[in-house]
């Protein structure tokens, strides 16, 4: 900070404001012993920034100074309160995965159920980070570049304008290494995706992968009755034909039909599209109607007629 | 001849064919392929000319796990070998193997696989066969099944139980796909049905794990898709969408993958997946019913409190909601008592559980007010019990909404009169006419007992228009449909009124003032064709005089006039029979035609013979022309019989044989007899002298052998000029519709509109649309004209003893003639230069000689005996080999049972009069859903039966002999005693199951050969005949006219002296015959009946 900066900002006190139900660093042990998924970044932003900064960043940590802390997918936007009258605001932007990398990653996490699983209860196996290496992708899990230069990872913003890291990025570092202590999935955020999307994908990804396709619909009860179909290997006396209830099917009346039951049902669409859908569903089930009684009745007169 | 098999493989329908030809080439070839599978290219050329052109489809093959049995063949390295499908093995006449020595085999067949864009018509053209079989191919028994599908994915597009749904394929794309909606209720239980009864073929890929559903699943959303699509791409819906982005609009993305030939999803700006997630908690909504537990909303329309005279228009309804246990509906919880305070000690206990209920009380109405929008206003109210209606509302709820509310798992009770058709506003027929029909007398000139003009007869008619049971005028209709309202109360009754309804009933009632037409329009108007539009439901016919006997039918015999049994009749009419022979003479006296169709046993050939004797006694036998009775040649020796036994007196002139007269002769022989008795076959041949005959009345015995289409037998038998025609049948002919028109048109022509009308208007929507509504019009329009009682009716049961005995007296075939005469005179020449053992032994070979020639011919020749699949040959019985086959189980087999491959020849049932006798009764009862026993003492002819039963009739029998392991007797008799219908027929060979089984299953015993011991043979009965027996058991014991097996039958029934010497003593008494003796005894004696055909 210049003289000049000094000189203009006259009535800033000695101590930032103090800030009511700020994110406070509680954490026992301090800043040693993070985990892996916390540590590198930590203590690359440490290493880089000054002495100055670092002590008053921790304090600030400690004091709670931090306002707002928001992780939004491969970005961080934070508040924290100085001594100017203002919060400053903190942007902190982190390389994100390309969605091809992401296809990689999803489809490389999906091939051993232990992730899925782990994931399931907000853990991070560190054989995660190994397993992105070895795909050849060029970001890491977890970054280790924090700086203001383009190619930095995080890039890092204050309104303070001051060299970065800067106090205030350090005390808000302080209480994302404690966030990702306890979510380390937020790793997955930080890199571009909601976590609940990546279990989403993952979950998707493995159904398609052991039933062959994911459906949008459910399936029917009699489907799932196990009872319903003989092994066939206790049909060799009677292999070729069917089976005594196709008589009980063929004998019983037909369901009445309801003019679009199902889509009456349905009700409005929750896709949100603008297009008139239930509408157009309507004159669909109409005509496709018209064509299935073509269909069923096709042959009784043609038929006839070769007679 | 080719079988063609069709399985469904990753998406595609697959044809492939097996086929007799190469089989025969291939039997003796040692190969571990399909020795039956044809060639793609075989097949191609045997569909192509039927079905058309298959150019879309491509040569494939299909790895399939089939049905093996252990080859017994030379080479080692081949274990097994393929067995034919169940319709080959039908058309080869081949056994069946030991079931426990089947093994499932991995086999290859070649496949044509199936454009998805022609699978449709093709599944299509395979059913529109199925009514008219062809010369080049046939479908295996699991097409049918495969059909039963294909029509359930057409049902499922016409009842809009189709849904638009998005999947996400295991390459990682998205597709829309239309699938049929499955989760209701209805629509399960069909696919539970499909899926129990999926034949083991359809899902035996190798590789899969048989599993039925993921076949299904993708038969059924290829086929609806492939449908809807079709309609969408005819109708450019795809244009539709077109303004819109997909990539930005959400709806318009999902429509990119429904609309047109291409399925994927556009990819938007969301992820297609969230398309996907978005679809599918559209489509849970559904489902939510089924998922979620717990009691359901219940609606329950209550009639506003009204007195007589108020019309309701302006009345209040109140629909009251309450909450039910679905597993127990009955108990309903009133939605009132849930909001009241609860007071007293057992409050708490019950506030709890209160809150919880109207909890789930206002779940479901919010659920239900997706689909009932208007519910929502109920539930401003802070306790909502129930909603007030006007009527106009009401009915809309009734009509539009409780379908859907119940399809969504909703209970709704409304009015008990609401659906009745008594209802609705509806049309009444009045036909007036006198108590004595109208006749011809003179018209035709003769007084020979003037008949009644038939379906041509006038009547008076004329139309009234009711509104449930009151019957309203013209004016007041017209009054009503001002009102405008679609529910009105008349005389203190709602009624369903419509105005579309009012309208086509105003027009109806002007057009058809009434007044006079005939009998044929009459009956069919009363049955809604040709009548009132279907707005205006006929819902009765009030009829006069003699319509009004003819329309109650023998429902309500005291009608009309019951006819005593005729004074020259020998023997006793039971009343039911009675009660058909007055029906046939009041048909008759009306000029009308009539089937007689009877359950098989009931004595139809007795009733008609009565009703000869009963006009011959009103009027004399002179004035009455001859009748002309048509049988099959194997019944016709039992006509004769009856007709001497029970009306002796009747002149029978029987017209067969090389001998019979022709031209003026036969004119002339025909005005002196009072019967003609000759066969289908001489109808045709004989066609031009039989016309030459004004016949009284023409008879038609089996009737259901003038089968459809029509063939030449048919037509000669129509030209034939008579007074009256019966047709007498033992099928269930009303269900069989192809059958019943041809019936019909032969007793009443022209009453069910020609073939092709019948088959639009009935017989399509019947058997395809299962149209409950066609059916029962039909049934009755042709009420009147068909009489069929069941031995299990109320009033025939208390009629009949439970064991009804009759002989078939089988006339043999030229063949079969040919070689008793042979065998009899062989040994005669022979006997006279023996004597002693050698004697005695020439005796006993040729009575088994002759006993196996009336069996079959093939019996006696040796033919078909144990030729396996691999070439062993067969063995050749010749003159040469002196047979030693007097008891059975002699034949000495080493182990299970011989695979008979019979040159289809020697399995001529035709061949044989009893054999032909049997395969038709067979078929008869075998459509009344009845069982059978047959009992023979050969194995042999045991093991030619099974397989002309497999290939005449195409089910599979039982059989049990001998040679069958304890084991293997019970699982066979179980299978039996399950009565399930998939085995009605049981072959035993008369020592191994003549004993100690228990098969009460059956109803129906046969003595396909005779075991000269009376006590023997009841034995066997008794295994149907015996206590669990519910139904009345039928024995039929066969006997060949002329032969030994009929004299020594008349000795028994004779109770000869000898005859006990027989019964005692097996056949060795006729050991003992001198040469003369035996002469007599064996000769076959001509009874007039035999050759000509």
């Amino acid at each position: 900070m210049t003289q000049w900066q000094e000189q203009n900002k006259p009535r800033q006190p000695e101590n930032p404001r103090r800030v009511i139900g700020g994110f406070k660093f509680k954490r026992k042990q301090g800043i040693e012993n993070f985990p892996w998924t916390a540590d590198p970044l930590f203590r690359a932003v440490l290493t880089t920034a000054s002495s100055e900064a670092v002590e008053e960043g921790h304090s600030y940590a400690l004091t709670g100074q931090t306002v707002t802390l928001l992780a939004s997918p491969g970005k961080i936007v934070s508040s924290v309160q100085g001594r100017s009258s203002r919060p400053y605001q903190l942007e902190i932007a982190f390389v994100t995965w390309t969605p091809e990398e992401w296809d990689q990653i999803i489809a490389a996490l999906c091939s051993e159920a232990v992730f899925a699983a782990r994931f399931l209860i907000g853990e991070l196996p560190p054989a995660v980070a190994a397993l992105i290496e070895t795909l050849g992708i060029r970001t890491p899990l977890v970054p280790i570049k924090p700086g203001s230069k383009a190619t930095s990872d995080p890039i890092l913003k204050c309104t303070c304008g001051g060299a970065q890291p800067c106090k205030h990025v350090v005390s808000m570092m302080h209480i994302l290494a404690e966030r990702l202590e306890d979510e380390p999935l937020l790793l997955f955020q930080l890199r571009g995706m909601p976590v609940a999307r990546v279990l989403e994908r993952i979950h998707e990804k493995r159904t398609l992968s052991t039933r062959g396709e994911n459906q949008a619909h459910p399936i029917p009860p009699a489907a799932t009755d196990q009872a319903l179909v003989t092994p066939i290997e206790n049909l060799l006396h009677d292999f070729w034909r069917p089976g005594r209830r196709l008589h009980d099917l063929e004998s019983r009346p037909l369901p009445a039909h309801t003019p679009h039951a199902l889509l009456r049902r349905l009700g409005a669409s929750p896709l949100g599209g603008r297009f008139p859908l239930v509408g157009l569903l309507a004159t669909i089930y109409d005509t496709a109607r018209t064509r299935g009684i073509t269909l069923r009745d096709s042959d009784s007169t043609e038929n006839a007629e070769r007679e | 001849m080719l079988v063609v098999h069709a399985n469904w493989s990753d998406g595609s329908l697959h044809l492939w064919g097996e086929s007799l030809s190469s089989a025969r080439e291939n039997v003796s070839v040692e190969s571990p392929a399909h020795p039956f599978a044809t060639s793609a290219k075989d097949l191609r050329s045997a569909l192509e000319p039927i079905i058309g052109s298959l150019n879309g489809a491509k040569d494939d093959h299909l790895d399939l796990l089939l049905p093996h049995a252990p080859s017994h063949a030379g080479d080692p390295a081949v274990r097994s070998v393929t067995l034919p499908s169940s319709r080959l093995a039908g058309l080869l006449g081949q056994a069946s193997h030991d079931e426990e020595l089947r093994t499932l085999e991995p086999t290859r067949v070649s496949t044509l696989r199936i454009a998805p864009s022609s699978t449709i018509r093709l599944l299509l053209e395979m059913r529109n066969l199925e009514e008219t079989p062809n010369d080049l191919f046939v479908a295996a028994h699991s097409m049918h099944w495969w059909l039963a599908l294909t029509q359930f994915a057409i049902n499922s597009v016409i009842d809009q139980r189709v849904i638009p749904t998005v999947l996400q394929r295991r390459d990682g794309t998205y597709v829309g796909q239309w699938r049929p909606w499955l989760n209701d209720n209805d629509a399960d239980a069909q696919l539970a049905d499909l899926l129990a009864s999926m034949p083991a073929a359809a899902r035996a890929i190798d590789g899969t794990d048989g599993q039925a559903w993921p076949i299904v699943d993708s038969f059924l959303s290829t086929i609806v898709d492939g449908i809807v699509r079709a309609a969408l791409i005819e109708e450019n819906f795809e244009e539709s969408i077109e303004d819109f982005d997909p990539t930005i609009d959400s709806h318009a993305a999902w429509l990119s993958g429904l609309l047109g030939i291409k399925n994927s999803i556009k990819v938007g700006r969301r992820s297609p997946f969230d398309v996907l997630r978005d679809t599918r908690g559209w489509l849970s909504v559904l489902d939510e019913a089924r998922v979620t537990t717990g009691m359901r909303l219940r609606f329950e329309v209550s009639e506003p409190d009204l007195d007589g005279a108020d019309d309701g228009i302006d009345s209040v309804w109140h629909v009251g909601f309450g909450l039910v246990d679905p597993d127990a509906p009955e108990t309903v919880i009133d939605a009132q008592s849930l909001f009241d305070r609860p007071s007293g000690k057992r409050a708490n206990a019950n506030s709890v559980r209160n809150e919880e209920l109207s909890e789930m009380l206002l779940k479901e109405l919010a659920r239900a007010s997706r689909i009932w929008p208007e519910l929502d206003d109920a539930l401003e109210d802070e306790t909502p019990s129930g909603i007030d209606l006007n009527t106009k509302q009401v009915y809309q709820f009734m009509r539009d909404l409780r379908p859907i509310l119940l399809e969504a798992g909703f209970f709704v009770e409304v009015p008990e009169w609401w659906g009745e058709s008594a209802s609705r506003i509806n049309a009444n027929l009045l036909i007036d006419s006198p108590e004595e029909p109208p006749t011809a007398g003179d018209a035709v000139g003769g007084s020979n007992g003037s008949l009644g003009l038939g379906l041509q007869s006038l009547v008076g008619y004329r139309w009234q228009v009711a509104l449930g049971s009151q019957s309203v005028s013209i004016e007041m209709l017209e009054k009503l449909a001002q009102k405008g309202t679609p529910l009105v109360r008349v005389g203190g009754q709602w009624v369903d009124l419509r105005p579309e309804d009012i309208d086509s009933a105003l027009k109806f009632l002007k057009s058809h003032p009434g007044g006079t037409m005939t009998l044929v329009e009459a009956l069919r108007m009363a049955n809604g064709i040709d009548g009132p539009p279907e707005a205006l439901p006929v819902s009765g016919v009030q009829a006069t005089g003699w319509v009004r006997q003819l329309l109650s039918g023998n429902d309500a015999s005291e009608s009309f006039q019951m006819t005593g049994p005729p004074k020259a009749f020998r023997g006793v009419l039971r009343p039911y029979q009675l009660s058909g022979l007055s029906w046939l003479v009041f048909l008759d006296r009306l000029g009308l035609g009539a089937c007689l169709a009877d359950d098989m046993g009931l004595g139809k050939t007795i009733q008609l013979i009565a009703l000869l004797q009963h006009e011959r006694s009103k009027i004399g036998a002179a004035q009455i022309g001859p009748s002309l009775l048509v049988t099959p040649m194997s019944v016709m020796g039992n006509w004769k019989r009856e007709l001497m036994r029970f009306a002796p007196e009747l002149k029978v002139h029987i017209q067969h044989g090389l001998d019979r007269p022709a031209g003026e002769r036969f004119t002339q022989i025909a005005q002196e007899h009072d019967v003609v008795l000759t066969t289908y076959a001489i109808v045709v041949r004989d066609k031009e002298t039989l016309q030459t005959v004004q016949w009284r009345r023409v008879v038609l015995d089996e009737a259901q052998y003038i089968k459809n289409p029509p063939t030449k037998q048919t037509a000669a038998i129509r030209s034939i000029n008579t007074q009256s025609r019966i047709a007498l049948t033992g099928t269930p002919v009303e269900n069989r519709l192809a059958e019943l028109w041809s019936i019909l048109e032969f007793c009443c022509p022209g009453y069910l509109g020609t073939n092709q009308d019948f088959r639009r208007r009935f017989a399509a929507p019947i058997e395809r649309n299962r149209d409950q509504k066609t059916a029962e019009r039909l049934r009755s329009l042709v009420r009147p004209f068909i009489l069929r009682r069941l031995k299990t009716d109320l009033k025939v049961i208390s009629d009949l003893p439970p064991l009804v005995e009759s002989r078939q007296h089988i006339v043999l075939t030229d063949e079969q003639m040919r070689l008793y005469d042979e065998v009899v005179a062989d040994m005669l020449q022979k006997v006279d230069q023996t004597d002693g053992i050698r004697r005695r032994g020439l005796v006993l070979s040729a009575l088994v000689k002759l006993k196996q020639i009336c069996n079959h011919p093939a019996h006696y020749l040796g033919e078909g005996i144990a030729a396996r699949p691999n070439g062993v040959s067969s063995k050749k019985k010749g003159a040469a080999i002196e047979p030693v086959e007097i008891t059975e189980d002699s034949e000495s087999e080493t182990s299970g049972d011989p695979s008979l491959i019979l040159p289809p020849s020697s399995l001529l049932p035709a061949r044989s009069g009893k054999t032909q006798r049997l395969m038709e009764m067979l078929e008869e009862l075998l459509a009344a859903g009845d069982c059978a026993l047959i009992f023979t003492q050969y194995r042999q002819m045991g093991h030619l039966l099974v397989a002309m039963i497999r290939q005449v009739l195409d089910v599979e029998p039982l059989f049990l002999h001998g040679g069958t392991p304890q084991a293997k007797r019970d699982a066979l008799v179980e299978r039996f005693q399950k009565g399930d219908g998939t085995t009605p027929i049981f072959v035993l060979s008369l020592k191994a199951g003549g004993v100690g089984l228990n098969l009460t299953a059956a109803n129906h015993v046969f003595h396909f050969d005779r075991w000269w011991n009376p006590a023997v043979e009841n034995q066997a009965t008794d295994r149907a005949f015996r206590i669990g027996q519910t139904r009345t058991v039928n024995v039929h014991k066969y006997v060949c006219t002329g032969s030994i097996e009929e004299r020594i039958d008349q000795m028994i029934e004779q109770k000869t002296e000898l005859a006990t010497n027989i019964i005692g003593a097996g056949d060795a008494w006729l050991t003992e015959l001198s040469t003369g003796q035996l002469r007599d005894m064996l000769t076959l004696r001509r009874s007039g009946l035999e050759g000509g055909e």
